[in-house]
């Protein structure tokens, strides 16, 4: 893979994985740490190498935020809630190749781009599609 | 006297899954708003919302590999100390027909199961109804 422009692109064939997220924000309350991300790091030790797509609004897990992910539930502050960008920068400290289609993130608003966490790559829209085959295998979680 | 559901402002239908959306922390802000208020709030779970109270869940979730000492308060705890907190306005029902179809008949002992055929009687013992979520 290369950089080019500031979009990638994918040049020879790889024996990685491609694990695909398109749905975010599936229960913060109840899931806590249980996300669907640190299974994608479990994945790439496993695998010996794993790329994430995030598409869609889980786009927005890639987006460095302010929010402090806590909630008051009646006298209990719930301060374990799901944190998909903290949890997205342990994903890429642990190796994973994280991408985002362009105009995903362009749907998240003019900043968006500006706001990128740090080693998360942009990718040109509709081009997923077309590198499955370089992967060894495609998931959608 | 057959027991009657106490009177309350408001009725939350809970039904959506957990584990899907953001529908049972929405479900939980808007509870806590209501109270907070003054409110009287029943809320009667369906579905698979019943597996937010289903005793097997235990206090805390499984550990987490990556921070081996936090503890994860379970969403059954977090109901029952937001109903141990309010104890005279607050009632969690839980639909026992769906209980038992999908498996979580074992409920905490702070929540009342109820016959499907009952549920008319929470609507009329609540000024509004809100449904959340579908079966």
């Amino acid at each position: 893979m290369s950089d080019a422009g500031g979009v990638l692109t994918v040049s020879e064939a790889t024996a990685r994985w491609l694990v695909m997220i398109e749905r975010a924000y599936r229960g913060a309350v109840e899931r806590q740490f249980a996300d669907v991300l640190p299974l994608v790091v479990e994945l790439h030790r496993q695998s010996g190498g794993t790329d994430l797509a995030l598409r869609g609004l889980a786009a927005s897990y890639a987006l460095d935020t302010d929010y402090e992910p806590a909630l008051r539930i009646g006298r209990r502050t719930l301060d374990t809630l799901t944190d998909p960008r903290a949890t997205l920068r342990e994903t890429l400290a642990a190796g994973v190749a994280v991408l985002v289609e362009e105009p995903d993130l362009t749907a998240l608003g003019r900043t968006a781009a500006d706001r990128l966490l740090p080693g998360v790559r942009v990718i040109e829209g509709g081009g997923l599609a077309a590198r499955w085959p370089s992967y060894e295998q495609v998931w959608f979680l | 006297m057959a027991w009657t559901p106490p009177r309350t402002e408001v009725l939350l239908q809970l039904s959506g899954a957990p584990h899907q959306t953001e529908l049972v922390g929405s479900a939980l802000r808007l509870t806590t708003s209501l109270l907070d208020r003054g409110a009287r709030v029943q809320v009667w779970a369906c579905g698979d919302a019943t597996r937010l109270t289903w005793a097997g869940l235990g206090d805390t979730k499984p550990r987490n590999y990556a921070d081996w000492d936090r503890e994860y308060p379970s969403a059954p705890r977090i109901v029952r100390e937001l109903l141990t907190d309010h104890p005279d306005r607050l009632h969690w029902y839980v639909c026992a027909f769906c209980s038992e179809e999908r498996g979580t008949a074992d409920q905490i002992p702070q929540v009342r199961r109820r016959p499907l055929f009952k549920f008319a009687e929470h609507v009329a013992a609540a000024d509004k109804c809100l449904t959340l979520g579908v079966c």
